[in-house]
């Protein structure tokens, strides 16, 4: 069985980020980056599958060359080939459909897992696109995956409002994680060490023939507004009064 | 004939003796090397003041050890003195007739006394031995047929002795017929009962060869058994860690060519040293008695963790000796050194149900080893000083490095270290933020300070801790002392790091900190953090980092006799002082927070029952404090129930993870509006003007 994981560079989700003066993106002097956490979790459940049925974990990434990082740490976990997409300029969650088309045209995986969403933009985008261009069955979401005997379905739990969804989608099919599916392991050293030696098959968005055309752009970046502090009031009454009167709120 | 026959069967008992010995050093050999040669002196004075002098059995003379102590005290220096009687018994089989007679009459008539007071003190020591087992019943023992063997044997011994003696002391034979008034007690037996006729020479010599088979069946029986610490314990008191490096972790070369598995999953990875703490062993207990994760219902016993070492090198030994050097045995034709999960499921279900049995194996189990907080109270009150936690450590390597398993908890808390270097996962760039608007200068702004405040993860992130971290802060402001901290230089220092396992990204942490320090030319360092302190102090300079660390107990009650602080504002409140493993057992500082905390005027100190080396663990140390504490009672709530059992108004800590478990504890009995935990450094800057 062969499946095909993403992984997106992000920001440390811990770090505390600052705007660049033109507002146009984050200052990235200084910021760690890691993988998406989501993502983690797609190639922890890529890894599972993969020890349940034997096969193998393709991990893709798109970005400029500092992305192999990320490639790189999920081979250490287990995964046991990379595919860079080398293209540095601006793109969308349509273009990253687009690309990754191409790649399961090429390399046809019976399951393609993706994190839920990427933690930076979080658009969430990419994996319901990209199933729609496939044409293929996705099972977004999901907080538990388990592949059928016959190896032919995926039956995968999904939270959903006030309780869990439980479907079967026909393989190859596109699956999203969420945070609970599972909780990622951490490589071990001689897989940090393997890593290295582990193939990553460098490609260039035109060699796959994708024009990356971004039909959404990020026009600009605001901090959120500083929090004022706060006034400690005298009685109940006062307390009343500045609700009524200034909160405006009862 | 009797010559023949004693020949015959000295050569074979002690033939087998020395091949099960001989074979035993050979599988501890198999260990890696190590090196316990350095300070002879101190070395053979340590050993002769723990085993001759019989000090290692007094290590805490209260109640059960005293006892204990008396009466290995009495079998010990009975068998030594016996010896010489035994050689005497053994050489007169051989050559008829022999006897130490020629010694000449004063000090014969010692040997005799010596040999008649010293049976009788053993039978003594025997009877002390059984009431115990029978009567105390202590849980620590174990009660299995080898000690019974074991006790009935010596009895019998004894016994025969003391029958041979009254014969002999009626035998104008026998020269000790004419010593029959130096034997204490065989001499006052004969006089009681009017002794007059020895046995008829039949009986004599069924009894003597009971005596000697007796005697022969025991020594053969001692490289089998608990017994084989006649054998280990007294060099393991020699080749003693002696370094303050309590831990003693060795440091994994990460650069050598073509290592592919890092820790210890096999006996033989293991050093010497630590094969031969399995030989010295006793059984005795102390260890999983004072253990707080036994003691707290985990399936860990520290006891077990040494035996089970020893088994599986029982176990695996003979095949690994066969075997060609260089050749390696395949791991399907070994007992496993690391049981799995599923049998680790079954040593704590085994643990629910019979809290006073453990039973040894081969192997070590997953939940085993990561029950251990390193608190170190196994090693303290160890007789033979068996090293426990660099065994639970090197396997715990093996777990984290060669096979990433680990609770699912450590491995997140791993990730966030590794991503932030803080346990919590908070972002690197707010290490500074506890300090806003307190004045404290970086090493970058103060380059000339005297001292580096290590203000440690917990004081930088967590808020609890923040505030002590503010409070120290402010006492070395009102000091007036010359002060910096590293700021967002700062990284984990990576104690819990290494003492989970993962050596690999422990030394990354350690060098990127050493490099920092080093950068600023760092000499002196105070730290709240005793983890911290540890482990800049004793596990730094194997990396190039040597400073003086000082921990912040010892500081501020340095400033408070150098008369720089001044606690003036009373506190009419009883406290009592929980010592933190890692200041007391695995540092030695005991005094300092104590003294630091009575300056403060009309403060009433209590003890708890437990405190100094013998205080029990908070449950953080060692990982812990990152893992969840699913089995048995919780530690934290059995120290602070211990600590509220003393009434205090005031808990007192000195370490953030203590702090942290305490308080929890507190909160846990919902006594957090009358108990209050504080920090040295809080209750001492709440007394300055």
């Amino acid at each position: 069985m062969k499946i095909l994981v993403t992984v997106k560079r992000v920001s440390d989700p811990e770090a505390k980020l600052k705007i660049k003066p033109d507002g146009s993106w984050i200052q990235t002097e200084g910021v760690k980056f890691v993988v998406n956490p989501f993502d983690e979790i797609a190639v922890e459940e890529a890894l599972r599958i993969k020890e349940k049925q034997t096969g193998e974990v393709v991990v893709v990434s798109i970005g400029d060359k500092v992305v192999t990082e990320q490639i790189r740490a999920a081979l250490a976990m287990g995964g046991d080939r990379g595919i860079f997409v080398n293209y540095t300029g601006a793109y969308d969650s349509y273009d990253i459909a687009n690309i990754l088309q191409k790649i399961v045209e090429q390399e046809k995986p019976d399951v393609i897992v993706l994190g839920k969403q990427a933690v930076d933009d979080d658009m969430g985008a990419a994996g319901f696109m990209l199933a729609e261009l496939l044409g293929y069955p996705q099972a977004a979401f999901a907080s538990k995956v388990e592949i059928t005997d016959d190896k032919k379905k995926a039956r995968v739990t999904r939270e959903i409002d006030g309780g869990l969804e439980v479907k079967e989608v026909e393989l190859p099919c596109i699956i999203t994680a969420d945070l609970r599916l599972n909780t990622p392991r951490y490589a071990s050293l001689p897989n940090i060490m393997k890593a290295k030696q582990k193939p990553i098959k460098e490609v260039t968005v035109d060699a796959l023939g994708v024009a990356v055309k971004p039909r959404v752009t990020v026009k600009k970046l605001t901090e959120p507004p500083k929090r004022k502090g706060g006034v400690k009031v005298e009685s109940v009454q006062d307390l009343v009064t500045k609700l009524k009167n200034e909160a405006k709120v009862i | 004939m009797k010559s023949i026959a004693t020949a015959i069967v000295l050569i074979a008992a002690f033939g087998y003796f020395f091949y099960k010995v001989v074979t035993l050093a050979r599988y501890v050999l198999l260990g890696k090397p190590e090196n316990r040669f350095d300070r002879i002196g101190t070395r053979a004075w340590r050993m002769i003041r723990n085993a001759i002098f019989q000090l290692a059995n007094f290590k805490r003379p209260k109640g059960d050890i005293l006892y204990a102590g008396i009466m290995h005290f009495l079998i010990f220096w009975g068998f030594m003195i016996l010896l010489a009687g035994e050689i005497e018994i053994l050489a007169g089989g051989l050559v008829p007739g022999f006897t130490f007679q020629f010694l000449g009459y004063p000090l014969y008539n010692i040997f005799i006394f010596s040999q008649d007071f010293m049976a009788t003190m053993v039978l003594l020591a025997i009877v002390m031995s059984l009431a115990r087992r029978f009567i105390e019943h202590p849980a620590k023992l174990n009660y299995h047929f080898g000690s019974y063997l074991i006790l009935g044997l010596i009895t019998g011994l004894m016994l025969t002795l003391f029958v041979m003696n009254v014969s002999n002391g009626v035998n104008p034979d026998e020269p000790v017929s004419h010593a029959v008034n130096w034997m204490l007690f065989a001499g006052t037996y004969i006089k009681l009962f009017h002794v007059t006729h020895p046995l008829s020479g039949v009986t004599y010599q069924v009894i003597w060869w009971a005596h000697v088979l007796m005697l022969m069946f025991f020594l053969d029986f001692i490289p089998n058994s608990k017994h084989l610490h006649l054998l280990g314990a007294i060099p393991n008191n020699f080749f003693v860690n002696l370094s303050e490096k309590t831990m003693q972790l060795q440091p994994i070369n990460f650069e050598a060519e073509g290592v592919e598995t890092f820790g210890v999953s096999k006996f033989e990875e293991l050093t010497w040293k630590q094969l031969l703490d399995g030989a010295a062993c006793t059984e005795c207990g102390r260890c999983t008695a004072d253990c707080p994760a036994w003691n707290t219902g985990k399936p860990l016993s520290p006891r077990e963790i040494i035996l089970n070492i020893k088994e599986n090198m029982k176990a695996n030994g003979p095949k690994i000796l066969k075997l060609k050097q260089g050749e390696k045995l395949p791991d399907d034709q070994r007992s496993a050194l690391l049981a799995d999960e599923a049998e680790g499921e079954k040593r704590i279900a085994r643990r629910k149900e019979s809290p006073t049995i453990h039973e040894t194996a081969v192997s070590i189990s997953p939940q085993e080893l990561w029950a251990c907080t390193t608190c170190g109270a196994c090693q303290e009150i160890c007789p033979v000083e068996n090293e426990h936690i660099r065994d639970i450590v090197d396997m715990r390597r093996y777990l984290v490095m060669t096979e990433s398993k680990m609770p699912q908890e450590l491995s997140a808390t791993f990730r966030n270290n590794d991503t932030n270097g803080n346990p919590w996962g908070l972002g690197s760039d707010a290490r500074m933020e506890w300090a806003e608007g307190l004045g404290v200068k970086t090493m970058a702004e103060n380059p000339d300070a005297e001292i580096l405040y290590w203000v440690g993860c917990a004081g930088a992130y967590d808020d609890r801790n923040k505030k002590i971290a503010i409070a120290f802060v402010k006492l070395l402001q009102k000091a007036n002392v010359n002060f910096a901290v590293l700021g967002t230089e700062e990284t984990c220092c990576g104690d819990w790091v290494r003492r989970a396992g993962n050596e690999y990204a422990f030394q990354a942490l350690a060098k990127q900190n050493i490099e920092t320090l080093n950068r600023y030319k760092v000499k002196k360092i105070v730290t709240a953090c005793p983890h911290g302190y540890y482990t800049l102090k004793h596990d730094y300079p194997e990396f190039g980092g040597t400073y003086e660390v000082i921990h912040h107990s010892q500081f501020i009650q340095q400033l408070i006799k150098e008369g720089r602080l001044k606690p003036v504002k009373a506190m009419e409140k009883t406290v009592t002082y929980h010592d933190s493993c890692y200041l007391g057992r695995h540092n030695n500082i005991y005094a300092a927070p104590r003294e630091a905390v009575s300056a403060v005027p009309q403060v009433r100190m209590v003890e708890m029952k437990r405190s100094h080396a013998n205080s029990f663990c908070c449950g953080a140390g060692g990982a812990r404090m990152w893992l969840e504490e699913k089995e048995g009672d919780r530690i934290n709530r059995v120290r602070t129930a211990e600590a509220l059992s003393v009434n205090p108004d005031v808990i007192a800590t000195a370490c953030p993870f203590c702090m942290t478990m305490i308080d929890d504890g507190v909160k846990d009995k919902g006594v957090e509006d009358n108990v209050k935990v504080l920090d040295i450094a809080e209750i001492v800057q709440r007394s300055l003007e």
